[in-house]
């Protein structure tokens, strides 16, 4: 893009007008996408890359210099246990917080878009209010509400007749699987309800003819109709819970004994807190490429053409 | 009748998921004005039997939320505003010129966004050391900017798809030129997706938190997120919930206003942006 500029200047010196402001007319689209392109190559692609080159050497936090060390930190990792048991918290953590945010998204979607119900703004509202909140403001709710002591769940419990419990300690990773699921599934909701909106309602019409019932209309249906939705949903905040930690950060900081201890959680501790940025850098590069698989699974089960006709 | 049962049913689940769900949120405001004591007593009461609004002033003024508030208000405006800014060119150029390789391209900008941020925190706090954007704003507004375009461009692209050509091209007769025509005939028209573009950004830097926790170092930078978590366990301000929820809820009620009034603009936008693709 920089070349067609030079171009149309080097042409302004020489040949006639009608070229110049063609050569100035091609150039306008790239012009006009330069400055999005450049912020978003330097700030979302480039760490990409950066990561991978990071991994590579030895560096601390705070210092700027730097020892190559090469593939040392990948070998490091997986004699790590720690490590190996981060991948096994995170498989549990991203495997429970999808299924779950996953299944609330459709019940509340199929709920909304049920026939004749009223008062779908009100409802949405109070689904969505979750959405609005910072993740650290989730995270600080769901402390005190899971609070041994004085915690409202455990008064709930006590009230269904059960002792009150130590969450955070003895069920710490089905505990910060609800707040994340609680905070998450309006997204689910948002996404599957427009698909279920935009299924034709004759369809509907004509198996109501045929004697069909709601259950059987859903299978029938709204299923088949929302599934590229669905997946695109799924990957989607697969992605997405694969790459946050700032509920197990407030809420357990990866423990107790590590049981909540996900990748992000560790990546960040040894970068930040442990002061190794190239530890950290490889940590991060391997979360890219299990980014990238996801990805490419995404384009492999959609096909490149869907995407195609969406750009 | 049997539809009118059926129809009570689902207002019933309703009801039931719509208290569930809001129930910590309700819990949050309902504890902000509570009083010291009564935080620390069990069973804990559903409805306080005092109402402390000193919370709110002590959380204001006393442990400095209001300085919180405005550092969040600059990055996501500063973020908001660069964001649109950029992408509204971009966007233009993706829905109305044919080139080269535009589909790689625009397949290229929907991956970074299949490609979440936070496995990135390292690399890009290598980033801004090198440009010595630690610890500033304008790391922090660009890392958010480049994070917000992917989706602001495809929001923003669908808009200018749907602005015919010749509203344009009419513009241009009279000799204004493109860019100028852009901005003359263009932004009015594409004001709707400016609007759930701005939204976007404007929510997904304000409830952010591990960013800014990794790359400010400053107290009197801290958004009021970052400033919220330090307040945890402080050794002055002890962890008095009562202030800490009265600070959270008033970082809350600026997405919840946005949220309840303009819902329908945000589903839109979300349907343009993400589902579409």
């Amino acid at each position: 893009m920089g070349q067609s500029l030079i171009t149309a200047i080097r042409d302004n010196t020489g040949s006639s007008k009608s070229r110049l402001s063609k050569k100035w007319a091609k150039s306008i689209p790239f012009l006009l996408m330069l400055p999005a392109l450049a912020v978003m190559g330097l700030f979302a692609l480039f760490p990409v890359i950066n990561a991978f080159r990071l991994s590579l050497y030895d560096k601390q936090l705070l210092n700027p210099g730097e020892t190559f060390v090469g593939l040392d930190h990948y070998s490091q990792l997986f004699a790590n246990g720690e490590f190996i048991n981060a991948l096994k918290v995170s498989v549990i953590y991203v495997a429970g917080s999808v299924a779950l945010q996953f299944l609330v998204g459709l019940v509340l979607a199929a709920l909304l878009s049920a026939q004749g119900v009223k008062g779908k703004r009100f409802f949405r509202t109070a689904f969505i209010v979750p959405y609005t909140l910072s993740e650290l403001v989730v995270s600080l709710i769901w402390l005190q509400m899971l609070d041994t002591e004085f915690g409202i769940i455990n008064y709930f419990a006590t009230l269904l007749g059960a002792d009150p419990q130590n969450w955070l300690f003895d069920f710490a990773l089905p505990a910060v699987i609800v707040a994340n699921v609680w905070w998450g599934s309006t997204f689910s909701l948002l996404m599957l309800e427009s698909a279920m909106q935009g299924i034709p309602k004759e369809l509907y019409e004509a198996a109501e003819v045929d004697g069909c019932t709601s259950w059987g209309k859903f299978v029938h249906i709204t299923l088949p109709s929302i599934r590229y939705v669905s997946l695109l949903n799924m990957i989607m905040i697969t992605l997405y819970t694969i790459n946050s930690f700032g509920i197990i950060f407030v809420l357990t900081a990866g423990g107790p004994l590590g049981s909540t201890d996900v990748i992000g959680m560790f990546m960040w501790r040894s970068a930040f807190q442990f002061m190794d940025l190239g530890l950290g850098a490889t940590i991060s590069t391997l979360i890219f490429v299990v980014n990238i698989l996801i990805t490419l699974v995404y384009i492999r089960l959609f096909g490149l053409n869907t995407l195609k006709e969406g750009a | 009748m049997t539809n009118r049962k059926k129809s009570l049913g689902i207002y019933l689940l309703m009801s039931a998921a719509a208290v569930a769900i809001a129930f910590p949120v309700l819990w949050m405001f309902i504890m902000s004005v509570k009083p010291t004591d009564e935080l620390y007593q069990f069973p804990p009461t559903i409805w306080p039997d005092k109402w402390e609004f000193g919370n709110y002033t002590k959380a204001l003024f006393e442990a400095g939320i209001d300085n919180g508030l405005i550092n969040s208000l600059i990055l996501a405006v500063g973020t908001l505003a660069l964001s649109v800014t950029l992408s509204f060119p971009a966007a233009y150029a993706l829905a109305k010129y044919e080139f080269k390789g535009k589909t790689i391209l625009l397949l290229a900008i929907l991956a970074t966004q299949l490609i979440p941020g936070m496995a990135a925190i390292v690399p890009l706090f290598d980033i801004l050391q090198r440009m010595h954007l630690v610890n500033t704003y304008t790391g922090l507004i660009l890392i958010y900017t480049a994070r917000t375009l992917p989706l602001n461009i495809w929001i923003l692209k669908g808009f200018f798809q749907s602005i015919p050509n010749e509203l344009i091209e009419s513009s241009m007769v009279d000799g204004s030129s493109k860019i100028a025509s852009l901005y003359r005939v263009a932004l009015p028209l594409a004001l709707p997706g400016i609007g759930a573009a701005a939204m976007f950004t404007f929510m997904q830097t304000w409830i952010d938190f591990i960013l800014p926790l990794t790359m400010l170092f400053n107290e009197d930078k801290f958004p009021f997120s970052v400033m919220l978590y330090k307040f945890v366990g402080d050794p002055i301000m002890g962890t008095n919930y009562g202030v800490l929820f009265a600070a959270a809820a008033l970082g809350t009620i600026p997405t919840l206003l946005i949220f309840a009034l303009l819902q329908r603009f945000f589903v839109q936008g979300l349907t343009a942006g993400g589902v579409k693709g």
